[in-house]
């Protein structure tokens, strides 16, 4: 019934700066997964994706994609909440080099919004890597729900983590 | 087989205009932020669903009535965001429509709120059944009793998108307004 929304505007930090930009976050279109597959500057294969609820977060004037995000509605009998499936900053965003912060900020916050629109009262899940976890938790406030196994971490994100998300990057 | 991505990331949380509440602890320096769900067994997806299920309930026990009211209304206010944010329309989604929802998702019978906006019932039952559009007073009024979280400005874009579309679609006005054109531009765009 509810219409999806064209784009949505965040703000991320440009270090080369130190100045806030404004940044666009849209639904991947059939021609942006061609152009992630040709320019190869994300590493996930992301057309494995392409019949998904798939977003980007790109910069406005540069049309250039600088994070994705996979997401999906899970509206079983209480297992309803918005499930992240993959989320990825570009390459060259990563580590010392990066130019950009607050992008994968964003893209959670953006996860959070939906999961409040799309009736799952903010909740969301995701599976991460155990290894990596702990930024989930420490920076984006996600709840531990334990190990499937030694390499996969169950997390959370109850309705006021979500709530936090969106003050804090949207 | 585990699809993960295993490159670092730097994730300092550097000075922005909205910083996150929480800072990195050292640890995080090395770690990214990417990653892809790993494919399960149905056990572990089903074990996986079930200890989410027993979060999801320990969380909406310990909701309060303030918390479960902010919820609906979050989800109210994204809606009617998006909405306005497109450019596609839906003749069912007007102004009347959105503010039936404000008021029942406050729980509130229709003279009750009338009263709280201080404005006739009357006034109120003409505004939620689409038969009377919403004038700046009312539109201040649904921002203030909000606390602002639903701003006049959304309520006004709400109500003009709904005006925009009255207008796309009244081809019989466009077509008598038209003929009373004496002269016009000789080019199109």
């Amino acid at each position: 019934m509810f219409v999806q929304i064209d784009g949505w505007s965040v703000t991320i930090r440009d270090l080369t700066n130190n100045r806030d930009i404004e940044a666009k976050i849209g639904k991947l279109t059939k021609s942006d997964f061609r152009s992630i597959k040709q320019e190869k500057r994300f590493e996930f294969d992301w057309d494995a994706f392409s019949q998904q609820e798939v977003y980007k977060l790109g910069l406005i004037d540069a049309n250039e994609i600088l994070g994705l995000i996979c997401v999906e509605d899970r509206s079983d009998p209480g297992f309803d909440c918005l499930e992240i499936i993959a989320i990825e900053t570009r390459k060259d965003q990563r580590g010392h080099l990066k130019t950009y912060d607050r992008i994968a900020g964003c893209l959670f916050a953006f996860a959070a919004r939906l999961a409040f629109k799309n009736g799952h009262e903010g909740m969301i899940f995701l599976i991460a890597k155990t290894k990596t976890s702990t930024i989930f938790n420490s920076k984006y406030g996600f709840d531990y729900l334990g190990n499937i196994n030694t390499l996969c971490t169950r997390m959370a994100s109850s309705d006021k983590n979500s709530q936090q998300l969106i003050r804090d990057y949207l | 087989m585990l699809e993960f991505d295993v490159s670092t990331l730097n994730a300092t949380t550097m000075k922005s205009k909205k910083e996150p509440r929480k800072m990195s602890r050292a640890g995080d320096f090395e770690l990214d932020e990417s990653f892809v769900s790993p494919k399960l067994t149905d056990n572990e997806r089903f074990e996986s669903i079930e200890v989410f299920k027993s979060y999801r309930r320990k969380i909406v026990s310990k909701r309060s009535h303030d918390d479960k009211l902010k919820i609906q209304l979050m989800q109210l206010k994204f809606l009617m965001e998006d909405y306005v944010g497109t450019d596609k329309y839906d003749e069912s989604l007007n102004f009347a429509y959105f503010l039936r929802q404000y008021i029942e998702r406050l729980g509130k019978k229709n003279i009750e709120f009338a009263q709280e906006i201080n404005i006739k019932p009357t006034e109120l039952s003409q505004l939620v059944n689409h038969h009377r559009d919403p004038n700046h007073k009312i539109i201040m009024r649904l921002e203030a009793h909000s606390n602002k979280i639903f701003p006049a400005i959304l309520w006004f874009k709400l109500f003009t998108k709904e005006k925009a579309l009255e207008l796309l679609k009244d081809d019989n006005l466009r077509k008598t307004e038209s003929g009373r054109v004496k002269k016009r531009l000789q080019f199109s765009f």
